[in-house]
């Protein structure tokens, strides 16, 4: 009896055990083994989920447009086949089940609908079903094809580069359309006043757009785009990003130092990155404040890519509060006689 | 043995529980790595294609991913084995603009926290343009690599591969980690770089690589058929990480030949973790591994994995940037037609006084505070959804400039109601389920159904207004 007693107690604690270690491990997903070529197997113990054609491709399509299919599935097995929950892992694909219990021998179907409107080039989605298969728990369907857009753009981005203060610069952009022969663009709208767009040339549907950066804004990066309305039936509207930086005689990376907040007593540093553009500016002293931010040149690099890399610490005396500090490089240089970097952060109680 | 169990019976139940709490406890090792095996192996974690996508924005529940459960997963994982390698195949940013590089450098500095070994440099990467490239791989720890890549500056510090060294009990195993970027994804416009067929350009590294490291792994930011390709082409490897624009990375794993391929998913929703454990023991420098595949495993982050401060963090600051760059005011505005513009629900309350109280205790009009208890009220990426008519002049602008347009108010669904006001016009007021599709799709709203969401806002009926 003494014995019965204590194999009870110790196989109930190997259930709690074995209980904690499936909840543990209930996220993690083995490489999925969808078998496609099982046959019906009337012996199986337990319901089985079996989908003949489990990858569907569509194609190719124009960006924007919607796929709709059905992926069919039958219950092999011999108890009812219960699906718990249909997962799609991206925003863009939505999968509605006809039905959520399959008793064996049925059919069910699952219905995915597929927005192309964020991509371009090919993709592949998936769908995980989770069932109480005992083989497939988490059975994966793919959905994939190539997206492709109706107004082509070349480059798809406007990239400046780095441009000297005072500089103009132009970029061009070539735009067609591949399914509209008198394919038009109606209106050119920069997001940006120092920036202007206009139709440089056009050859039966093709347009060359020359962009400009003329008045030139201050130090610093910039970006924006280049809004088009067309008379594309499929992309009526078009952006076409840029983005650059205008550069004096030394640039800096970040252009702020942010801690956030900061435990008191803990010791931090970030790099400073300072770009030298001109031949013969040099930093010739660094301060910072308050007292409890140092910086230190950790690398000077004066020949091929000349460079500083500061590193500015923040120290564990630092007192509780905001920060509200700076970092100040002194140069030669006569546009940037003094660059000042702003030191964010918040010290807090341990 | 037997004859000694046989022999003292009170001793079974013991005995038996104790080999199956072993035999339990080997499971547990599928999801934390092979610390307790006797060979010496190599566990690898492997993300990327994040895409810009830094956390789940908490529209809906159970979204997977971000970067605050990883660096808690990958803690856990460390406390287990302190030898993990983490490697990221490319693509921090989703698109160009400021709002994404302000993302790619948050997500390096995240990176750097959970001490990834390298980041294999990706086409959207590239996209933000080389002299920001440039800044954030001076700044960074994480080794920036690219094996098939000549790019036109001395600024951006990029290695052709890295070796990195473990070492388990008495044995160092020397793991070469490489990464290409395919050809077929760059934009044939960008001047600043030239690339090399991954096929020309990874042969010299290999032979130069082979006797000097255990285990190859290719981080292949290419579709996977080129991965396959390449596999093909050189079985040295032993690894490839690859996939583009694949969303989970289970799916597609290959073994060619006796290269392993796998797909690395998309956004960080997941995280892939591998153990490559070697069939024998290095007996003297030059020779190389056979690795073989001992444990695979997705991991999905989801709200097991509570997110951590330090991340958490970064976080913070990534929305205190955009507030202080005031990136809101940034937005790309558009015109209406018919010069129309936006009045602000208090104009609409004159007359539809019964529907405005309405509204005032739908989740619609407090959209705006939904935000700023999670303080994302300067996420131009949020806030489009959460205010009224954003994108175009006349609509929102900041809470102080345009406070009658925060929450999503009548013209969100209906237009904009400058011409409605003065004419009364009845043919004003009609919306299409594709307006409320704009933002209830099924990444944000995956429950959205019209008609049942429909019934949460259904107006009551006002009385007729003259004319």
């Amino acid at each position: 009896m003494r014995k019965l007693y204590l194999t009870t107690i110790l196989i109930s604690m190997f259930a709690v055990c074995q209980f904690f270690i499936c909840i543990e491990l209930q996220g993690s997903e083995t490489i999925p083994d969808n078998d496609k070529n099982s046959d019906i197997n009337a012996s199986a113990q337990g319901p089985t989920i079996f989908f003949e054609n489990p990858d569907f491709n569509f194609g190719q399509i124009f960006k924007g447009q919607k796929i709709e299919h059905i992926y069919k599935f039958e219950n092999r097995g011999n108890n009812v086949l219960n699906i718990g929950k249909v997962n799609t892992s991206c925003g863009c694909t939505a999968a509605i089940l006809t039905s959520n219990t399959i008793p064996p021998g049925k059919t069910g179907e699952i219905r995915a609908i597929f927005s192309s409107g964020s991509f371009t080039g090919n993709v592949t989605k998936s769908i995980s079903v989770i069932s109480n298969d005992p083989d497939h728990p988490r059975y994966n369907l793919t959905i994939s094809g190539e997206i492709i857009e109706d107004v082509s753009i070349k480059p798809r981005n406007i990239d400046f580069g780095s441009v000297h203060l005072g500089e103009k610069t132009d970029k061009t952009v070539t735009i067609k359309s591949q399914t509209e022969p008198d394919f038009k663009i109606k209106k050119i709208i920069p997001s940006k006043p120092f920036i202007s767009a206009s139709i440089a040339e056009e050859e039966n549907g093709e347009y060359v757009i020359k962009v400009e950066l003329e008045n030139n804004p201050e130090i610093g990066r910039f970006s924006g785009g280049i809004h088009l309305e067309t008379n594309s039936q499929m992309q009526e509207k078009v952006n076409i990003p840029f983005f650059g930086e205008i550069v004096g005689d030394i640039t800096t990376y970040p252009n702020k130092i942010y801690y956030g907040f900061v435990t008191k007593g803990k010791e931090l540093s970030q790099k400073l990155y300072v770009k030298v553009n001109k031949s013969n500016i040099n930093i010739s002293s660094i301060k910072t404040f308050p007292d409890y931010v140092s910086a230190k040149i950790i690398e000077n690099l004066e020949t091929n890519n000349p460079h500083y890399l500061i590193e500015v610490k923040l120290h564990s005396e630092a007192a509780i509060g905001k920060i509200n500090g700076a970092l100040e490089l002194y140069t030669n240089s006569k546009i940037q006689p003094v660059i000042r970097i702003p030191i964010i952060g918040e010290i807090e109680e341990g | 043995m037997i004859r000694i169990i046989s022999k003292h019976s009170a001793f079974k139940p013991l005995i038996i529980v104790f080999i199956l709490l072993v035999l339990s406890n080997q499971n547990d090792n599928s999801l934390y790595g092979n610390e307790t095996l006797s060979e010496p192996a190599i566990n690898i974690i492997f993300t990327g294609e994040e895409n810009g996508y830094l956390e789940p924005c908490g529209c809906s529940e159970k979204e997977l991913g971000g970067l605050p459960r990883r660096h808690t997963l990958v803690n856990r994982l460390r406390k287990k084995d302190e030898n993990w390698i983490l490697l990221s195949l490319g693509d921090l940013p989703g698109k160009v603009g400021r709002q994404d590089e302000i993302k790619m450098e948050t997500i390096l500095r995240a990176l750097d926290q959970m001490d990834y070994a390298a980041h294999n440099i990706g086409e959207k990467d590239i996209n933000m343009g080389i002299d920001l490239l440039s800044y954030l791989s001076q700044i960074s720890n994480v080794d920036f690599i690219s094996s098939n890549i000549d790019f036109n500056t001395q600024v951006l510090k990029v290695k052709p591969y890295i070796i990195k060294e473990i070492k388990i009990k008495e044995t160092t195993l020397k793991v070469g980690i490489l990464g290409i970027l395919s050809p077929e994804l760059i934009d044939d416009t960008c001047q600043d770089i030239k690339v090399i067929d991954p096929i020309v350009s990874l042969k010299p590294l290999l032979s130069n690589l082979s006797d000097k490291t255990d285990i190859l792994i290719l981080l292949s930011h290419a579709e996977i058929e080129d991965s396959i390709k390449i596999a093909e082409t050189y079985p040295e490897f032993d690894l490839v990480i690859s996939g583009h624009r694949i969303d989970r990375p289970g799916i597609y794993l290959t073994k060619v030949k006796s290269t392993y391929v796998i797909p690395v998913g998309e956004k960080g929703k997941y995280l892939g973790t591998i153990t490559l454990s070697p069939k024998s023991t290095r007996t003297d420098g030059s020779k190389r591994f056979n690795s073989y595949l001992s444990t695979t495993e997705t991991i999905p982050l989801d709200e097991r994995f509570e997110d951590s401060p330090a991340i958490e963090m970064l976080l913070k600051i990534y929305q205190q940037r955009l507030k202080d760059e005031e990136l809101i005011k940034r937005v790309f505005k558009t015109g209406l037609p018919s010069n129309l513009t936006f009045i602000g629900n208090d104009d609409c309350a004159v007359c539809h006084n019964k529907i405005f109280r309405h509204w005032e205790n739908t989740r619609h009009a407090s959209a705006y505070e939904t935000l700023l208890k999670v303080g994302h009220e300067y996420d131009p990426e949020c806030i489009e959804c959460h205010t009224t008519g954003l994108s175009y002049f006349t609509g929102f602008e900041t809470i102080d400039s345009t406070p009658g347009l925060k929450g999503v108010g009548c013209e969100s669904c209906h237009g904009p109601g400058s011409n409605h006001k003065e004419t009364q016009s009845k043919d004003y007021g009609k919306a299409e389920v594709e307006i409320c599709e704009i933002c209830h799709e099924n990444e944000h709203s995956p429950n959205f159904q019209f008609k049942d969401y429909w019934q949460k806002i259904i107006h009551p009926l006002e009385e007729e207004i003259g004319g």
